[in-house]
C-alpha cells in the first residue's frame, strides 16, 4: 500500500502583525486595508527556505530511521540556489545516505503536491521507497504590495513510503496552465500579479471546481463523499462560490491559515493537509488541492496506522510557538529589501571555500560527532584523536549525528559588538546530551530565555550570507526549550 | 542606598569607547518615584568589535532627592532598589514604551 | 631533566613607545621609537645584534608576513629574524625566542621586538579575520572577545557560589585601579583616574561585562635586547641587569572546548603555565615571593580569575584580595602598576614585552615615586591569547638577585 507515513510542519516563530506594515505603508496604498487582517508567519533573520523545510522534514521524520530515507524531494519557489541542487542541503542536514534519489521542485507553486505525486509514483513504481517531501516558500512582494501582506513563511513536509502508511494514496487528477496570475523572471525577487478579479474569476474559481470534479469523475466520487477537501485561496469570495458550486460544506473545507500565518507558496497545500492530519481519523477520504499554474488533487484515505503515530508539532504546535515581531523595517532588513548600513567591519569579504566545504560537510550540514570505540566517550565536532585525556586513541571512532540530540546550556552571554541583523548576539557553551561539548549561537529566544543548565534543542539555521558572491551558509544553532519539552 | 548623581552630557571615557548621560527623569509608579538615567554609549575602541548602545539604569525608587553632597561635591540622592521581578517588568516596559531601541534596562 | 633557563640570560635594555591611537606614525616610526629608546638603555650598537625576533599578530593591515619588517626598517645586516604570532602571547613569544637563542649558546646578543599599527582598519576593534582558521567561519558563532571572556564570570559565580554582584564589585574595583594606575603614566593610551560610580555606570558590553570591563586596541610598540649575564656584566654594572627566572607557554588541548569537564571559571593554561614557571624559577610560595605582576587584563574578569590561577589568590577568594587592595600600587602585590592593558593600551603583538618593560623598570627602580613599586626583586607578567575556550598562556619570570 502506498501513501503518506508521517507528515510534519513548520511555521517560523515570528508573526507580523498585518495593520503593522499597513500602518507603515498604507499611505501609498490606502486600499491595502482590505488585507491588513491578522498575522503573517515571518522567517527569522537566519531563516529561508531550505531551513525552514529542514525545520518540517525533521518534524516529519521524528520517530524513522534516517537510514531508510530513499530520497528527498524539494519543492520551493524561492530556493536559494539557482544552481546547487537544494534538495542535498536538506538531505545533509537530515543526514541522510547520499546514495538516494534528490530533486528540487520549482517553477509554479503546485509544485509541492506535484513532488507528492512523483514520490507517490516512484514508490508505486517500486524504483525508491520512503522518500521524505519537503516544502517551503518565503515570498516577497514589494513594500505596500498586497502580496507583502498576504504571504507567509512556512513549510511542510511528508514521508511517501509503502509500509504502515497513514493515508492511502488512491489517485490523482492534475493540470497545467500558462495562466499567469503570478510571475517571477529569473531576476527578480519580487513577486508580480494580474488583477484580482481576473485571477479570481478565471483562475481559482474555474481550476480548483475542475480539478476537484476531475478526480471525482475519475473514481466515481462526489465531492461529498470526502471528510476533508483542501484547497488554498485567500479570496474569502473565491472560497463561498467554490463551495456553493461544488456544494461543499464549509466545516469540511480545511482552513486557509490565512489569519495566522499567509500564504505559503508550494507548502500552503501540504501545510493545510498536516493539520488536517493531525486530527484525521481512520477512514476519512482526503481530497488535497494545490493551485498555482495548474491544479493537482489527490485522493488520500486515512488508515488505522495513524493512531500509531506519535504526535508532531505539525501546524498546531507551531501556531503556539510564537513571538511577535514588533518592528516592520526589521522584517525589511532581514529578507534584505532594504540596505542597512552594517559598517565598514560589514564589508570584510567572509569567503566560502568550497573544497573544505565539501571536506567537512557532513559536519556542517549533518552536525557529525564521533564516538570512542575504545572509551565510549562521544564527541563533537568529528574527532579523529579521542577528546578524552585518559583514552586518547587514534581513529578507533564511529561516526555518530547529534542533530537530533540536544543538549544543556554551560555557559552565555548577550553580545552587543557582535555583528549581527538580529543584535545582541546571544552565544555559548552548550553541553550535547550523550557527550560533547561546543560553542553554539542561541536564536529563536531572548536573554531571559538563557540560564546556565538549562535544556536546547538544534536547529539549523543560515551561518552566514556572502552578498559579494550570493553564498548562503548553513549550519546548526541551539534554542532554548522548556524542561517539559526535552 | 545612595545614588550618585553624575553630570549630564559629560563624556566618560573608559580605552574601549565612552558613555555619556543624556538625561535623568522621574516617574510615577504605584504611587512611588522611580528614578532613571538615559545614557548612551559609543564602543569605538575596543579590542575586540565596535558597536554602540542606548541603555537606561534605574537605580531605584527616590526617597529623597539630591539631599546631601559626596567628597567629590556631586549631589547624592537616597534611593530604594527595585527588586520585585514584576515591578522591574512593568518599569521596563513603561520605559521601553516612551524610549524604543534601548537594548538594556538596568536595575544594578 | 630539562633544568629550565634561569640566571642564564640578562636583559640589557629595553624600549617602549606611547601607546595609544599614533594617528601619526607609521609602523617604521613606532619600531625606531622604541629601538631607539632600547639599544641606548642597552649601550650597544645596532651591529652587536646577532639575531632578532619579530611579534606581530595581524600581519595583513600592519607590518606584513615574515621578518623582513624588521631587518627592512632597521637595516639589519642581514641578519636571522623570525617572526613570532601566538595570540596575544606573541611577544613574550619573540622574547623567549631571543632568550632561547642566546641561553643555548647560539647568540651573545639578541633581539626582541613586538608590535602593531591597527589603527588603520577604519573601524574600532581587531579586524575581522578567520583567526581560529576557515572551519571555525563556517561552525563556530560570529563572537567577540567580551562575549567569549564574559562567560568565565557567570561561569565563575556558580562555580563559587559568589553573588554576581560581589564579581561585579570586584571587577569594577580591577578597572578601577588600573586607571588609577594608568593615570600616573605618561605612555599610557589613556590617562584619566575614574570613579567606581562612573565604571559601575557603565553600559553592559556583554553581560555582565561593562564598558568599563573591557580593554582597547592601540598602536604601539616595545623591545628588548638580551645577553649572557657574562657580556651583560662587561657592558653594564650587576645590579642594572635584570635576570631572567622562568619562560612558559601552555596552549589549549581542546578540552575546554570539546570536553566537558572544565568549569568555565578559570584558565587551565594559565594553571599549567604558572606551575612550569615557578619550578623552573624555583619559587615555593608565589604569594610571598612575587613582588609585583602585569597580567593579561583584557576583561576584568580575566584578571580577576588569573589570579586564582596563577596561585596568588585562593580559589574563590580573588575577589576578596583585589577587594582588600592587595593588588594596588600600595598593597602587598601590586598588579599592572602601568594601567595595564586597559589603560596602557593594547597593541596586540607588543603587549608581552609592554609589560616586561614596566616590571623591568620597577625592578630597576626607574620609575618616580608617585608610581614607582618599593623594593621589588621577583616579578611576573602575563598573558592569554584567544578565548577562554582554546587560548594560549605565556608566563614570563624576571628579578633582581
Amino acid at each position: 500500500m502506498v501513501g503518506i507515513r508521517s507528515y510534519g510542519g513548520y511555521i517560523p516563530r515570528f508573526r507580523l502583525n498585518r495593520m503593522a506594515i499597513f500602518g507603515n505603508m498604507g499611505w501609498l496604498n490606502p486600499a491595502n486595508m482590505m488585507n491588513a487582517q491578522g498575522e503573517k508567519a515571518v522567517a527569522n533573520f537566519d531563516e529561508d527556505s531550505v531551513t525552514m523545510a529542514v525545520a518540517a522534514a525533521l518534524d516529519c521524520i521524528k520517530g524513522f530511521e534516517r537510514s531508510e530515507i530513499g530520497g528527498i524531494y524539494f519543492a520551493s519557489t524561492t530556493a536559494p540556489y539557482k544552481e546547487r541542487l537544494n534538495a542535498n542541503i536538506v538531505a545533509g542536514a537530515l543526514a541522510a545516505d547520499e546514495r538516494i534519489r534528490t530533486a528540487d521542485f520549482a517553477g509554479g507553486i503546485k509544485a509541492g503536491t506535484t513532488a507528492v505525486i512523483a514520490a507517490l509514483d516512484a514508490v508505486g513504481a517500486g524504483s525508491v521507497n520512503n522518500v521524505v517531501v519537503a516544502a517551503a516558500d518565503c515570498r516577497l512582494g514589494k513594500m505596500g504590495s498586497p502580496q507583502e501582506l498576504l504571504f507567509g513563511d512556512g513549510a511542510a513536509a511528508v514521508l511517501v513510503g509503502d509500509e504502515d502508511v497513514i493515508a492511502e494514496y488512491k489517485g490523482s487528477f492534475s493540470s497545467g496552465y500558462d495562466f499567469v496570475d503570478h510571475m517571477r523572471g529569473a531576476e527578480s525577487r519580487f513577486d508580480r500579479q494580474w488583477e484580482d478579479r481576473w485571477i479570481r474569476d478565471v483562475g481559482i474559481n474555474q481550476f480548483i471546481p475542475e480539478a476537484i470534479n476531475g478526480l471525482c469523475e475519475k473514481f466515481g466520487l462526489s465531492p461529498s463523499d470526502f471528510s476533508k477537501i483542501i484547497y488554498p485561496t485567500y479570496y474569502g469570495g473565491a472560497r463561498k462560490k467554490i463551495n456553493k458550486v461544488l456544494g461543499l460544506e464549509p466545516e469540511k473545507v480545511e482552513d486557509n491559515l490565512q489569519v495566522s500565518v499567509g500564504d505559503t507558496g508550494t507548502a500552503h497545500s501540504l501545510l493545510m493537509l498536516a493539520k488536517t492530519l493531525e486530527q484525521a481519523n481512520p477512514g476519512d477520504k482526503i481530497l488535497l488541492v494545490s493551485y498555482g499554474s495548474g491544479c493537482d488533487a489527490l485522493y488520500f484515505e486515512v488508515t488505522e496506522n495513524i493512531k500509531k503515530l506519535a504526535p508532531r508539532r505539525a501546524v498546531s504546535g507551531h501556531l503556539a510557538r510564537r513571538a511577535d515581531l514588533d518592528n516592520y523595517t526589521k522584517y525589511l532588513v532581514w529578507r534584505r529589501i532594504v540596505p542597512a548600513d552594517l559598517g565598514l567591519r560589514g564589508e570584510e569579504d567572509k569567503w566560502t571555500r568550497w573544497s573544505l566545504v565539501w571536506r567537512k560537510h557532513k559536519l556542517i550540514l549533518g552536525m557529525l560527532g564521533s564516538k570512542c570505540k575504545k572509551c565510549g566517550t562521544q564527541q563533537f565536532p568529528d574527532q579523529r584523536i579521542c577528546i578524552n585525556p585518559d583514552c586518547g586513541a587514534v581513529d578507533e571512532m564511529e561516526p555518530v549525528y547529534v542533530s537530533d540530540k540536544g543538549g544543556r546550556i554551560f555557559s552565555f552571554t548577550s553580545d552587543m559588538l557582535a555583528a549581527s541583523t538580529n543584535p545582541p548576539a546571544m552565544y555559548g557553551g552548550v553541553d550535547i546530551n550523550g557527550g560533547g561539548r561546543f560553542v553554539m549561537d542561541f536564536t529563536d529566544c531572548t536573554l531571559d530565555d538563557l540560564a546556565v543548565g538549562k535544556p536546547v534543542e538544534f536547529t539549523f539555521r543560515i551561518k552566514f550570507y556572502d552578498s559579494k558572491r550570493d553564498i548562503t551558509n548553513y549550519f546548526w544553532k541551539a534554542i532554548p526549550i522548556s524542561e517539559e519539552a526535552e | 542606598m545612595r545614588y550618585v548623581h553624575l553630570p549630564i552630557d559629560e563624556e566618560i571615557r573608559s580605552v574601549g569607547g565612552y558613555y555619556k548621560i543624556l538625561k535623568e527623569g522621574v516617574f510615577e509608579f504605584k504611587g512611588k518615584k522611580v528614578i532613571y538615567v538615559l545614557k548612551a554609549a559609543h564602543v569605538d575602541t575596543s579590542c575586540c568589535g565596535a558597536g554602540g548602545l542606548g541603555f537606561i539604569s534605574v537605580p531605584g525608587f527616590l526617597m529623597s532627592y539630591k539631599s546631601e553632597k559626596n567628597e567629590n561635591g556631586l549631589p547624592v540622592s537616597e534611593v530604594k532598589k527595585i527588586l520585585d521581578e514584576d515591578d522591574r517588568k512593568s518599569i521596563r516596559n513603561e520605559l521601553l514604551k516612551k524610549y524604543p531601541y534601548i537594548s538594556v534596562v538596568d536595575f544594578g | 631533566m630539562a633544568e629550565g633557563i634561569k640566571d642564564k640570560v640578562v636583559i640589557l635594555g629595553m624600549g617602549c613607545t606611547r601607546f595609544g591611537e599614533r594617528w601619526d606614525a607609521s609602523p617604521e616610526d613606532l619600531l625606531l621609537e622604541a629601538f631607539l629608546e632600547c639599544i641606548e638603555d642597552a649601550g650597544i650598537d645596532k651591529n652587536d645584534i646577532q639575531a632578532a625576533w619579530l611579534s606581530t599578530h595581524i600581519d595583513e593591515i600592519n607590518v606584513g608576513k615574515g621578518g623582513n619588517f624588521l631587518g627592512l626598517t632597521l637595516h639589519l645586516p642581514y641578519l636571522p629574524i623570525t617572526r613570532t604570532e601566538n595570540f596575544c602571547a606573541s611577544g613574550t613569544e619573540a622574547f623567549r625566542g631571543a632568550c632561547y637563542g642566546v641561553a643555548s649558546g647560539a647568540y651573545d646578543i639578541a633581539l626582541a621586538v613586538g608590535i602593531e599599527k591597527l589603527k588603520d582598519t577604519g573601524y574600532g576593534g581587531l579586524p575581522d579575520s578567520p583567526a581560529f582558521g576557515q572551519m571555525a567561519q563556517m561552525i563556530m558563532p560570529n563572537a567577540t572577545a567580551p562575549g567569549m571572556f564574559a562567560q568565565l564570570a557567570s561561569a565563575y559565580s556558580a562555580r563559587y557560589k559568589i553573588p554576581m554582584e560581589k564579581v561585579k564589585e570586584a571587577m569594577t574595583h580591577v578597572s578601577w585601579k588600573s586607571h588609577q594606575n594608568g593615570a600616573k603614566n605618561p605612555r599610557a593610551h589613556l590617562r584619566r583616574p575614574v570613579t567606581k560610580e562612573q565604571i559601575m555606570g557603565s553600559p553592559m558590553i556583554a553581560y555582565p561585562l561593562g564598558l568599563f570591563d573591557c580593554c582597547g586596541v592601540s598602536d604601539g610598540c616595545a623591545c628588548a635586547v638580551v645577553t649572557t649575564p657574562e657580556i651583560g656584566s662587561k657592558i653594564k654594572p650587576n645590579e642594572d641587569l635584570v635576570k631572567v627566572k622562568a619562560l612558559q607557554v601552555s596552549v589549549s588541548s581542546g578540552e575546554e572546548i570539546w570536553y566537558n569537564k572544565w568549569d568555565g571559571a578559570g584558565m587551565i593554561t594559565t594553571r599549567t603555565a604558572a606551575r612550569k614557571a615557578y619550578e623552573e624559577a624555583g619559587i615555593k610560595d608565589p604569594r610571598k615571593e612575587i613582588n609585583l605582576m602585569e597580567v593579561h587584563d583584557c576583561f576584568s574578569i580575566t584578571e580577576l580569575v588569573t589570579m586564582e590561577d596563577l596561585g596568588i589568590s585562593e580559589a574563590g577568594k580573588a575577589p576578596e584580595d583585589i577587594l582588600d587592595g592587595f593588588f594596588d600600587l600600595d598593597g602587598q602585590i601590586p598588579c599592572q602598576s602601568d594601567g595595564g592593558l586597559k589603560c596602557f593600551g593594547h597593541p596586540i603583538g607588543a603587549s608581552g614585552l609592554r609589560m616586561l618593560y614596566e616590571v623591568y623598570n620597577q625592578l630597576l627602580g626607574r620609575w618616580p615615586e608617585e608610581r614607582a613599586v618599593k623594593d621589588a626583586q621577583i616579578g611576573l607578567t602575563h598573558n592569554l591569547g584567544g578565548v577562554p575556550n582554546q587560548n594560549v598562556c605565556s608566563v614570563a619570570i624576571i628579578g633582581r638577585d
